[in-house]
């Protein structure tokens, strides 16, 4: 029988030879892996060498891969993973993933995935058109801003409406922070996966698909629809989103993060109100494929130095790193800079970390004119900070210190000053598997133990927004989705207290489930119990039965959620992190908050260990984060522990943990 | 009789209408398959659907030689009978607003038929850039939207 949800076909390019081949999806992979994240981790975990340490490598895999009900009526189900093998910025296994188009129209050509091998021997763009998939010369577009090289494939690739990810001369130039930007607007991003584009000699994927994607159930399909609908629309948070984006957090998270650790008070946050964002500049609401949420805008900059600009996009996790942790508060500058960093092909909580670090040595005098050229990093030089991005795009000037990561750009520094590279490390908000950290969660027990962790972009999308805020009791979790023995143990637990650290595991646990079947399924997290929506673990269950017609309860879900992760794990561990990266940098712990609404707050080293390693127990994990056999083979990974074992990173045998 | 109206200034571009469209009819989720179409500039931040607005003379009617086109009197939707279609594919030329369309699989014509009354697109449209009402309250909602714009009003 054929699959509903799924299309039944992975595509294979090998860049090296040219060769494009289709397999056919496996319909028991499917089941296990579900989709976008899942299938990527699997997909590259089977066929990634580990042993290469270069980001570089034509061996490196990239993976493309919408989730399985991307392209389906499931509410704001676009989403599309951009997955590595090994990430240049980050030394292990990173996927990210996106709106907008391109994960529906990938489905609607009938490709449940893209797996790329090689490196072409002259820059070039795959087209993919249903069946016909090709790869076509891109020699004429390298160089080649994104926005310009759209309106030239938009002219010769013969697609009309197509979708598209494109990088811009960062991803060629192999910079730190570059993402494939995807749609114009919309940002895979995190881990530098543009860089890997650029290194295959990737410019861009364009695809349009006709074929369509089989719904095995379409009234259940349409029920399942309607009922997250009608109650999502019931939400004040929802009109909130649709009015605002995710702007309304600037002024709210902006106080966590102004000129980073500088925190000014007299800062004009007034500058950055969501009211004025709507009022002056805002002309339409957007979305992405399927969502009836909208909570993109376009704008136009009416006056001033970039009048008749326009552009969509500036989520929080844009406005805040260019905007206030750079020192910068005219929005009109922000969301140019906005254009800028998509234009150029970045992530702009990368690159705004990135400058903003700067500035922060530049202040501290371990960053000098001889070694920027003379361009001056003072907080809130918008000028210095533009010319700035776009040198590390270029690679040019003190741009290309950083276009090799910030860490290598402090060690060079030190070296050049003469001091302990600390001193410069300690001024970069990163963990220590350093991914960058848009804000200080130092207060936020439950999201600074969230970012100490994770690999992924480091906003709403993929992180626990319920536990930054208080009052949530079991009428509040069963609300917003959480299924009811989960919101019963909860309930009795400290979880709806963000200001202390216990059982935040436990939260923890279940959120990285929920997300990895969220990124799988391709249903974006602003939806969802983690945005304080009102789509959770139950409603997916409901949506993915209706459109693959194979019945699944939340805890099968949940289940495959945890094999996904699982995975993940194995591959880190291949990679070489060990327990000391699921942290952050010591100076982050036993330092109270300085000033501000927060003064005072202390992220505890001990109390965090415990919540780490109660969630390593919680996944079957020894002491060390080492996956036991008992769970792996529970779950039907007996290869990956066979893998695992190979290479001494099992848990030591002592009859296993049950789950 | 009501009429599918389009307000494009609402659009968010999300295709919900083209996907239960196409699910609706095909009970495959297709948006090239659908019966209307959401047309995009991305740069512009401009999304327009375009749909059938079931002309009271209606050049599709007029152009089909083996009068295979017809209207639902219930509905006042036009309607293809595949039965007498003959694949000429001269509606699709001769309609105005582009509301014609070639199904991707089948190669027929298809258009719009207002699902017998309870158009589909308009009920998953969020912002109501797609409405189902009498032409007579959509003509007023217009002229009251473009005289509170002309007083300057509230």
């Amino acid at each position: 029988m054929a699959l509903c949800g799924w299309t039944g076909r992975i595509l294979r390019v090998d860049l090296s030879s040219g060769t494009i081949r289709c397999q056919d999806l496996d319909p028991r992979f499917a089941e296990q892996y579900l989709g976008g994240q899942g299938f990527a981790e699997r997909l590259i975990f089977d066929e990634h060498d580990f042993a290469e340490r270069d980001p570089f490598s034509p061996k490196n895999v990239l993976c493309i891969a919408p989730g399985a009900l991307t392209g389906t009526l499931t509410p704001g189900s676009g989403r599309v993973t951009v997955a590595v093998g090994l990430s240049p910025s980050l030394g292990g296994y990173l996927d990210a993933n996106a709106g907008g188009q391109f994960g529906a129209e990938l489905k609607y050509a009938n490709y449940d995935a893209i797996v790329i091998t090689g490196r072409a021997p002259h820059p070039v763009y795959l087209r993919i058109a249903d069946d016909a998939v090709e790869l076509r010369d891109a020699r004429h577009l390298w160089g080649k801003r994104v926005r310009e090289t759209d309106r030239l494939l938009q002219a010769e690739a013969g697609l009309a409406q197509y979708a598209r990810l494109i990088i811009g001369p960062a991803g060629e130039n192999r910079a730190h922070g570059s993402m494939p930007t995807c749609d114009l607007f919309r940002a895979p991003s995190a881990g530098s996966t543009g860089a890997v584009f650029g290194a295959k000699n990737l410019k861009a994927i364009v695809v349009k698909g006709t074929r369509g994607v089989r719904v095995a159930r379409p009234q259940d399909a349409f029920a399942a629809f309607a009922a997250v609908f009608e109650k999502n629309r019931a939400e004040p948070r929802f009109r909130r989103f649709g009015e605002q984006g995710t702007k309304w957090l600037v002024e709210l998270s902006g106080v966590l993060n102004c000129q980073y650790n500088v925190q000014p008070r007299d800062f004009p946050y007034a500058n950055l109100s969501v009211e004025r964002f709507r009022k002056e500049f805002a002309t339409a609401s957007k979305a992405c494929h399927a969502c009836f949420q909208h909570c993109d805008h376009h704008w136009h900059i009416r006056q001033g130095r970039f009048a008749g600009e326009q552009g969509s996009g500036g989520e929080a996790g844009t406005i805040i790193p260019l905007g206030p942790a750079c020192g910068v508060s005219d929005y009109a500058t922000i969301l140019h800079l906005t254009n800028l960093v998509n234009d150029l092909g970045f992530d702009s909580i990368a690159i705004g970390t990135a400058v903003a670090t700067s500035m922060h040595w530049w202040q501290e005098g371990l960053l000098t004119p001889e070694d920027t050229g003379g361009l001056p990093l003072e907080w809130g030089n918008a000028a210095a900070q533009e010319e700035l991005i776009v040198q590390i795009a270029e690679r040019r000037g003190y741009g290309a210190l950083l276009a090799d990561g910030i860490f290598h750009a402090a060690r060079e520094l030190a070296r050049r000053r003469g001091v302990e590279p600390e001193r410069l490390m300690r001024l970069i908000r990163a963990n220590k598997k350093r991914r960058e950290v848009p804000a200080d969660f130092r207060p936020l027990k439950g999201l600074a133990f969230s970012r100490g962790l994770d690999i992924r972009e480091c906003d709403v999308l993929n992180t626990d927004t319920l536990l930054a805020e208080g009052n949530v009791d079991y009428e509040r979790f069963r609300r917003i989705g959480i299924p009811e023995p989960i919101a019963r143990q909860w309930a009795d637990t400290y979880i709806g207290n963000p200001m202390v650290f216990d059982d935040k595991s436990l939260a923890k646990f279940y959120s990285d489930n929920h997300v990895t079947v969220c990124n799988s399924l391709g249903i974006c997290q602003r939806f969802t119990t983690w945005a304080q929506m009102r789509m959770g673990l139950e409603d997916f269950a409901h949506c993915f039965s209706a459109t693959t017609g194979i019945d699944v309860s939340w805890e099968d879900l949940h289940r495959a959620g945890d094999r996904i992760r699982q995975i993940e794990q194995a591959m880190q561990l291949l990679h070489g992190f060990r327990k000391e990266h699921d942290y952050f940098p010591d100076n982050y712990y036993g330092v109270p908050v300085e000033h501000g609404r927060f003064e005072g707050a202390v992220l505890d080293r001990e109390e965090y260990t415990r919540e780490l390693e109660n969630l390593y127990r919680l996944r079957g994990w020894d002491a060390e984060g080492r996956p036991t056999r008992a769970r792996l083979v529970d779950l039907g990974l007996d290869d990956v522990a066979a893998r695992l074992e190979a290479a001494g990173l099992l848990a030591p045998d002592r009859g296993g943990i049950s789950p | 009789m009501k009429m599918l109206a389009v307000d494009y200034t609402r659009c968010t571009g999300c295709r919900l209408c083209e996907i239960a469209c196409s699910l609706h009819h095909d009970g495959v989720a297709n948006p090239a398959a659908a019966r209307l179409a959401v047309i995009h500039w991305d740069e512009e931040g401009l999304h327009v659907p375009a749909v059938c607005q079931q002309c009271d003379t209606a050049m599709c009617e007029a152009v089909c030689q083996p009068r295979a086109i017809h209207r639902n009197p219930g509905t006042g939707a036009l309607l293809v009978d595949s039965a007498l279609c003959i694949g000429c594919r001269m509606c699709v030329v001769g309609c105005p607003y582009g509301a014609m369309s070639v199904h991707p699989a089948t190669r027929r014509v298809i258009k719009c038929d207002l699902c017998s009354g309870d158009p589909q697109c308009v009920r998953f449209c969020e912002t109501g850039a797609l409405r189902y009402a009498e032409p007579e309250a959509v003509a007023f909602a217009k002229r009251a939207a473009t005289a509170r714009a002309l007083s300057g009003g509230a």
